[in-house]
């Protein structure tokens, strides 16, 4: 079982991780990649199981990669451990960057549970830092979008985040105080790289809308207007997250 | 011009379905195996920090080394190395903020990001070029302009086009020298909050210091169109004088700038091409060899259906214009490069409609005279203006790049990455899993990916005949003819090269693959050894033991021939016994597990081979094989891996015998074989393999086209020369 330091380092590191496999170290100084530096003290690892990992890299198991070992740390030939790693190079194998290691090869599930834990607290830290910073959180439908009138003054870009508004019937409040009249949101419609992972309103969509006013996150300031937004991918959840974000601002159903 | 076209993506990211468009090149002039590029490609770990791509051999393959700061993937991003320095140096939107960052990194693959050098709010497409000074004052300092658009001067004097400079950017703390310079002095666009210039801001650098830059000098805003001019600048000393880039005065107006053309219709930048929004297009560059002549493209329109690509000339260093030299309507993302030879490449991306779906078609066409009076076009894609995962608009960016670096040309461009050689018609070589028969792209696990977006390089060589020679000691010897018709001074001894000696060598073949020179001896033994010649003159340090590459020993070898196929090298060896086998040397330098007998995926034996020779054609491998009782035999190695399944009697279709053939040499030209076979009386006789599949209906004679006759002819090779 990992102890309880153990657990606490975990959660760190799966935090700083992106890649989190049981791996077992073949050689020494070496390396699966030409473009490695001879003299970056790596270790060739088979990736036995995966613990993390994103879905590009899918079949990773069962292959060999580079670990550049964490500062100061060492690696033995037939040493197994799980290694929560960070990127470094993507190529015809992998080099990683060792963030911290965990020899509990036999325990895999447990420390599968404790990244997943790790993760969802994660998650749950980054949307309570949406919802802290929400001006106003609701329940509800949009009604209609259209195009934000009067158009923006100022600079034209293809940058530009075109912005639209939606109007939402709101079924519930769940932060903050609605201005009076209808509820009109900020979105973007546009696929720029800027704005493409932003939430794209549509008449009927129902969920839990966490507005930002006046944000100040992302786009340039000239292109920016005033009013209420919903900008980043968070900030449009589906209906059935309601009882969570009730959970996490306090409030019970 | 010899071709290579790669698809960026590394294998190791097999599964990846992101929108890698808008994409860069950077190559070290000084070691221009060494290149970077960029596209809209996400950290798939998610750390932070977004990649670039990474190759040290040329652009065969390609790393990500997640180096670029503000996020896990940047906006708009171009990069290039110092002229001499090896510094990278790059300019990005960073993701999380969306500021502009102007970076530096003294050696682009060792992990660590790149220094920000400049950070600033309110700032769009910043585009990098740099040099250094090869002599007298500055000498060795790194040169950096970074054309953009500063919305900072959109509310006070509208004046946005601007570039950034450094005199001297290689070393110095932040911000290392670099300052704005407005470039615009006339009155902008109002917008209604203010007035502006167009995104693109584009400069191009010669080494004797000339600098010119080029912009969309807003003049009207409005829907669908804009009017504009399109503005060239000029400093004739680096930028560094008291009033940059105001060397070139409009007779017009007597202010810096000379208006190519004025008050021209742009398409609003909300406008699509298909599914690409355009309203932003602009590429200069000035000649290597001369900096009085200097290339400029845009493109204008009132609408998506009449957006035309236009390339002009100055040859007196801006001050008056051509004509169009060359224009294309529907298309995009152009770019120029100029060789130092003086030839121009003109890379672009057109938008063709089709009762059977649109695509998106991308060629570089490459003019000798500069005049693009009868350009070699290549078309290095053609794939469905469809963009698979990502189902949004823009999948390939605003921009792609070209350039040149002696007599080379280097480009990127992104494009829809359905692995079908029918979308790439001359060839491309894929590094991420594909599967070309079923067209599928297939993940780590052989799991199938769904199509996206991928970044494209590719690379235009000058095809330097090569010519491999075996002494009767069993040396080996090669020596070069270079495109301008003079040869190598003295033969270069292969041998020498390499650690290992295999021994005496009897045959050899030889095929260019994807620029690089593939040799296959034979040895008095029967061995069978490779060895190349990469495209910067050096070798493989030793001979590969092919046979050791391979699980099965067909016995001694006699003969031999290869070919380059879609980016591989094919070999096909005969045996003492008069059996034929094949086997294949992949990009990434493994070889097919094992060598294929050849006869044995036919259905007919016409006898022992007792020669052989092979070219590519239209991604197949073509063999032709004489017995030994003189007959010509064929057959075809499809693109799938199968075999036509008997071999073809050749004499058969042909209406005449020349008889009994002793050697033989073939090549693909164009879409055809064309093989010529030497008789036992020294004859030379020649015929083709159509397209269709037909021959020629007679062997002719080459002897009889000739005024002379050199006497009797014991061996023959050819190729094709193009």
């Amino acid at each position: 079982m990992a102890t309880a330091r153990d657990r606490s380092a975990l959660r760190d590191w799966a935090g700083q991780s992106g890649f989190i496999f049981r791996g077992t170290v073949r050689r020494e100084n070496a390396a699966t990649m030409a473009s490695v530096p001879a003299e970056a003290g790596t270790a060739v690892v088979l990736v036995d199981e995966v613990v993390k990992a994103p879905q590009a890299l899918s079949g990773i198991a069962g292959r060999e990669i580079t670990l550049l070992p964490a500062d100061g740390s060492s690696m033995k030939a037939g040493q197994s451990a799980v290694f929560f790693t960070r990127s470094w190079l993507y190529g015809e194998s992998l080099a990683v960057v060792e963030v911290g290691r965990l020899d509990l090869a036999a325990q895999v599930d447990e420390v599968r549970a404790l990244v997943d834990e790790a993760e969802s607290g994660r998650a749950d830290e980054r949307f309570l830092d949406r919802l802290s910073r929400a001006e106003l959180v609701v329940a509800g439908t949009v009604r209609e979008t259209r195009p934000r009138q009067p158009a923006r003054p100022g600079p034209v870009s293809e940058h530009d985040p075109e912005w639209w508004e939606a109007v939402l019937d709101v079924d519930s409040v769940e932060k903050g105080q609605p201005p009076a009249g209808p509820l009109t949101v900020l979105f973007s419609p546009s696929t720029d790289e800027f704005w493409i992972d932003s939430p794209k309103l549509v008449p009927g969509l129902q969920g839990v809308f966490v507005l930002q006013r006046d944000q100040e996150e992302r786009g340039f300031p000239a292109l920016r207007v005033l009013g209420l937004t919903a900008l980043h991918p968070l900030d449009v959840q589906p209906r059935q997250a309601l009882e969570r974000v009730r959970t996490m601002l306090g409030r019970r159903s | 011009m010899a071709l290579l076209l790669v698809n960026m993506i590394p294998n190791s990211l097999s599964g990846e379905t992101g929108r890698d468009s808008e994409c860069n090149v950077a190559v070290d002039p000084v070691r221009p195996l060494n290149i970077a590029a960029s596209a809209f490609t996400l950290d798939p770990m998610l750390s932070g920090n977004a990649p670039i791509f990474v190759s040290l051999d040329g652009g065969r393959t390609w790393t990500l080394n997640v180096v670029l700061p503000g996020g896990n993937k940047t906006g708009d991003t171009t990069l290039r190395f110092g002229g001499t320095s090896s510094v990278l140096y790059g300019g990005i939107l960073r993701s999380d903020n969306s500021n502009l960052n102007i970076l530096r990194k003294a050696n682009f693959n060792l992990p660590g990001l790149m220094t920000v050098l400049v950070d600033r709010a309110n700032d769009d497409q910043p585009w990098v070029e740099a040099a250094t000074v090869a002599s007298g004052p500055g000498a060795g300092a790194d040169r950096v302009y970074i054309g953009n658009n500063d919305f900072t001067e959109a509310g006070t004097t509208g004046h946005t086009a601007t570039i950034d400079d450094s005199l001297n950017a290689a070393t110095a703390a932040p911000p290392a020298g670099f300052g704005p310079v407005r470039l615009e002095p006339r009155a902008t666009a109002a917008t209604g909050g203010g007035s502006q210039d167009g995104p693109s801001v584009r400069t191009t650098i010669h080494a004797d210091g000339t600098v010119y830059g080029a912009y969309f000098g807003w003049r009207t805003f409005a829907s669908p169109a804009n009017t504009s001019d399109v503005v060239v600048v000029r400093d004739d000393s680096w930028g560094s004088g008291a009033n940059p880039f105001q060397a070139l005065v409009d007779p017009g107006d007597s202010l810096s700038g000379l208006r190519v053309v004025r008050g021209v219709s742009i398409p609003a930048l909300s406008t699509l091409l298909g599914t690409q929004r355009i309203g932003s297009q602009l590429s200069i560059a000035v000649d290597p060899s001369n900096s009085s002549t200097v290339y400029l493209a845009w493109a204008d329109g009132t609408s998506a259906a009449n957006y035309t690509i236009r390339v002009r000339r100055s040859t007196n260093r801006g001050v008056t214009w051509s004509a169009d030299l060359q224009t294309v309507v529907s298309a995009t993302n152009p770019a120029l490069a100029v060789t130092s030879q003086g030839r121009v490449g003109f890379l672009y991306q057109q938008w063709v409609a089709s009762g059977a779906g649109n695509r998106w078609q991308t060629h570089v066409e490459i003019s000798d005279d500069g005049l693009f009076a009868s350009p070699a076009d290549t078309m290095l894609a053609n794939v469905p203006d469809a963009n698979g995962f990502y189902t949004g608009v823009n999948p390939i960016g605003d921009y792609s790049c070209l350039l040149a670096v002696g007599t080379t040309f280097y480009g990127v461009f992104s494009a829809n990455n359905t692995p079908d050689l029918a979308n790439f018609p001359n060839g491309v070589i894929y590094q991420r899993n594909a599967d070309f028969v079923a067209h599928q792209l297939k993940d780590l696990s052989n799991s199938f990916v769904a199509t996206s977006i991928d970044p494209f390089y590719f690379r235009l060589t000058e095809s330097a005949f090569q010519v491999v020679g075996l002494t009767e000691d069993g040396g080996m010897w090669h020596t070069i003819r270079r495109p301008d018709g003079s040869w190598q001074s003295s033969f270069g001894d292969v041998k020498a090269q390499e650690s290992n000696d295999p021994g005496e060598f009897e045959a050899v073949g030889s095929a260019g693959v994807n620029g690089e020179l593939h040799v296959v001896g034979l040895t008095e033994h029967g061995g069978m050894w490779h060895t190349l010649r990469h495209e910067d003159g050096s070798w493989q340090p030793s001979f590969g033991d092919v046979k050791a590459q391979e699980s099965n020993d067909p016995g001694e070898f006699k003969a031999v021939s290869c070919a380059g196929v879609s980016g591989e090298l094919h070999v096909v060896g005969l045996t003492e016994e008069g059996g034929m086998w094949h086997t294949i040397r992949h990009p990434n330098g493994s070889w097919q597990p094992a060598f294929g007998d050849v006869k044995a995926q036919e259905s007919n034996d016409p006898g022992e081979f007792s020669s052989v020779g092979c070219g590519g054609v239209d991604h197949e491998l073509q063999v032709v094989g004489l017995t030994d009782d003189g007959g010509m035999w064929h057959t075809i190695r499809h693109a799938n891996g199968s075999w036509q399944p008997f071999f073809g009697d050749v004499k058969a279709q042909e209406s005449n015998d020349p008889g009994e053939f002793s050697a033989v040499g073939c090549a693909g030209v164009g879409a055809q074989l064309e093989v010529v076979g030497v008789t036992e009386h020294g004859g030379m006789w020649h015929t083709i393999r159509h397209a269709n599949g037909s021959w020629q209906p007679f062997f002719g004679d080459v002897k009889a086209q000739e005024s002379n006759d050199p006497g009797e002819f014991t061996a023959v090779a050819c190729a094709d020369a193009d």
